[in-house]
């Protein structure tokens, strides 16, 4: 079976798949590069930019992880949809998992 | 303090700035791979996951553009500022060598100089030595003009480098690089208004990006609740939808948005969703601390005081492991959760954002979270008072939300506080935070436009902080259980701010707390005709299946284990108590018959046992006749 339908919810193993990855797939990109707070500062030679930077890059990171959390939230609702469906057909939630 | 033109690594500036950019195409990529996503979801799945999907999605191309040109910002500011920072280095290192070159060659002509002096000024001189002193010395003014000159430059060299740290340093806190952030000095120069005016504009990343600033929590939590719930509602999507900004809120900053008066609950409850998690695993890792230093104490008093900090740890454990137990039957929300030893929660049967009926439960003395029953028994109670109050009135229960609501700490029977139920202290503190979340629930709905029928339903000692907290904030429907008795703060029911007629009040021939607690501590008893509210009874009534149980003590709630014995407290279902409670709370108070009266109690209990009547009345014989 490729598909099923439980209420309101119609799900299809590939597509469903298909998803998952690429919400997974963002959540790597997302998270791919180093934190730009653990950067040394030390470079600038100027403790005023050296504290604009540990600043700005405190930010940015916590902007960059927010995204993370988007694609981590993405990837939770194709959990609760597969979580579900398992409910009904624990062996469609394996072919989707 | 003066800019160093030789300082920094113009390749370590470089290597930040291609940092950022591989951030920048990070983020592209990744929203790339959310678009592709979005798009494969639109056939082959549909519901409310999908949908919720879908529309999360749907703000992640957006949220990633802005992050990335911001990224991109910063790296181009730091690209140029490597490259200023290079040429005044360079710079910086030909002033430096002609400097040096120049202090050389003046040291050089000085000896040259005095030399040529004592050649000058020898018996054997001749005019060409002259001369020659001459030239020199006229090169060492050269010299002294060169040296000045070099001087200048290096001056330059050092206001271009402050000019080039002040403009980087400038890039990388302009908007374009951290959105409408702004620092905490001048958060803390905003009035409230441009405060919260400030908060409503940050995009969802920028308020992402707030998580680590306690400031912006402690200036929440000072904030007036109407002035909260203006700037909440103001953020909502059509029809009060949850905006991703709201979501981003939530998760930037649970811990300030749990508790906060004027957010909609909904955002409470999930914002407390995630302290209640961190608190619990905070509370056992603080009581296996606390276990393994009692076992190690070195002395007695360092084992007594392990052993105190094991009792509160322990505590704080077993509250929020309740109250993680009740959320997990998926029947009750937290709307509120406060860190206090031990912890207070507030628990909800219902939507407390759409009902169109919303009663709040205050508990009386003896109940604190980290007891054994007592949140899971509030939470039956807040499910059992809906049920009933859906099945008197005939109204949806998706129009009915009731709050059990463990907001203060009552007197305890199991420490020194016990003794405190005859005093007013703990009545009063808990009515301050009645008063403050009951105006809270009305600000949100004032804002949200939506009407509400508010009732407030106590029990106990819990009756002395309802009725001192609406002298100062209003309910449509007050109903006392089993009062320990009411302070003078409220005379007669006239002085709470309740409409006429709508202030009940019962108390069971069966209970002996109550008047216990009235007797010893002087208070009012609020059945007692003179304080003028609407009595009810709480004895049995009918027979048969549809028969309404008499409660048989003071408790708040027996469950099924209790009533299975022949137990029932005012909330247990099938009471005649709940039944009144949910018909008053619902607008049909004017179906219920008065009764319940001290007078009407002593008949019973005279009914109920000959002893009582000789005991109370002093008289023997059968008072019926």
């Amino acid at each position: 079976m490729k598909g099923a339908t439980l209420g309101d919810v119609t799900v299809d193993a590939s597509v469903m798949h298909s998803v998952a990855s690429k919400a997974k797939d963002a959540a790597a990109e997302f998270g791919s590069e180093r934190a730009l707070s653990g950067a040394d500062g030390g470079c600038f030679g100027s403790d005023v930019v050296a504290s604009a930077f540990a600043t700005s890059a405190r930010a940015q990171d916590a902007m960059v992880r927010s995204l993370g959390d988007d694609a981590d939230t993405l990837s939770q609702f194709v959990q609760d949809a597969a979580s579900e469906m398992e409910q009904a057909d624990a062996g469609l939630a394996a072919r989707l998992r | 303090m003066t800019a160093d033109p030789t300082a920094g690594d113009p390749d370590g500036i470089r290597r930040l700035a291609r940092l950022h950019t591989q951030h920048a195409d990070a983020v592209r990529a990744g929203a790339r791979h959310v678009v592709d996503a979005a798009a494969s979801a639109q056939s082959g799945w549909t519901g409310k996951a999908q949908e919720r999907f879908v529309s999360v999605a749907a703000t992640v191309p957006a949220s990633a553009q802005r992050i990335a040109a911001r990224l991109d910002e910063a790296a181009s500011a730091l690209d140029t500022y490597a490259s200023e920072v290079q040429r005044i280095q360079d710079e910086a290192h030909r002033v430096q060598t002609a400097q040096q070159d120049a202090a050389d060659d003046i040291a050089a002509n000085a000896s040259a100089i005095r030399r040529a002096t004592a050649t000058a000024q020898s018996a054997d001189a001749v005019e060409s030595d002259t001369a020659k002193l001459q030239q020199l010395q006229s090169g060492a003014a050269s010299l002294a003009g060169l040296q000045g000159r070099l001087s200048v430059q290096w001056d330059e060299l050092v206001t271009r480098r402050d000019a080039a740290d002040r403009q980087v340093a400038s890039a990388l806190e302009a908007p374009e690089v951290v959105g409408r952030l702004q620092s905490a000095a001048a958060v803390a120069k905003m009035s409230d208004g441009q405060f919260l005016t400030w908060l409503g504009s940050l995009d969802k990343e920028s308020i992402a990006a707030l998580q680590d600033d306690p400031t912006i929590a402690a200036r929440l939590a000072r904030m007036d609740a109407q002035d909260v719930a203006a700037w909440w509602t103001a953020m909502s999507g059509p029809d009060g939808a949850h905006s991703a900004e709201q979501d981003a809120f939530v998760a930037a900053i649970p811990a300030a948005l749990g508790n906060l008066n004027g957010v909609a609950y909904w955002a409470r409850a999930r914002a407390n969703t995630t302290v209640l998690a961190d608190k619990l695993s905070e509370a056992k890792r603080k009581t296996s601390y606390w276990e393994k230093q009692l076992k190690s104490a070195s002395s007695p008093a360092a084992a007594a005081a392990a052993r105190a900090q094991l009792q509160t740890w322990q505590r704080q454990r077993d509250g929020y492991q309740n109250i993680d137990d009740a959320l997990n039957t998926g029947t009750v929300s937290l709307i509120s959760l406060v860190d206090d030893r031990p912890p207070l929660a507030q628990i909800v049967s219902g939507d407390m954002d759409a009902a169109k009926h919303v009663t709040y439960i205050v508990p009386g003395m003896n109940t604190a979270t980290y007891q054994d029953g007592t949140v899971g028994n509030y939470a039956a109670i807040a499910r059992g008072m809906r049920d009933e109050q859906h099945r008197v009135a005939q109204v949806d229960r998706s129009e009915i939300a009731v709050v059990s609501w463990i907001g203060y700490h009552g007197p305890m029977a199991d420490d020194l506080s016990f003794a405190s139920v005859v005093a007013n202290g703990r009545a009063h503190k808990g009515a301050d935070a009645l008063v403050a979340d009951l105006d809270g629930f009305d600000a949100v709905r004032a804002a949200s436009g939506r009407d509400t029928d508010l009732s407030v339903v106590a029990h106990s000692y819990g009756t002395n902080v309802a009725t001192i907290a609406l002298t100062r904030t209003h309910a449509d429907h007050v109903v006392l259980f089993g009062s320990a008795g009411v302070t003078d703060v409220a005379p007669t029911a006239d002085a709470l701010q309740v409409p006429k007629g709508e202030v009940f009040a019962s108390q069971g021939a069966k209970d002996g707390w109550a008047i216990t607690g009235q007797n010893l501590s002087g208070r009012q008893d609020p059945t007692d005709p003179s304080w003028n509210a609407h009595d009810f009874s709480s004895e049995t009534q009918g027979s048969g299946p549809d028969a309404l149980h008499g409660i048989t003590h003071h408790g708040p709630y027996d469950g099924l284990e209790g009533n299975e014995q022949g137990r029932y407290s005012y909330f247990d279902n099938s009471t005649t108590a709940q039944y009144n409670a949910a018909k008053a709370t619902m607008g049909l108070g004017d179906q219920i018959p008065e009764a319940g009266s001290p007078f009407d109690r002593m008949r019973q209990q005279t009914k109920d046992n000959w002893f009582m009547f000789e005991w109370q009345t002093g008289l023997t014989g059968d008072p019926t006749k």
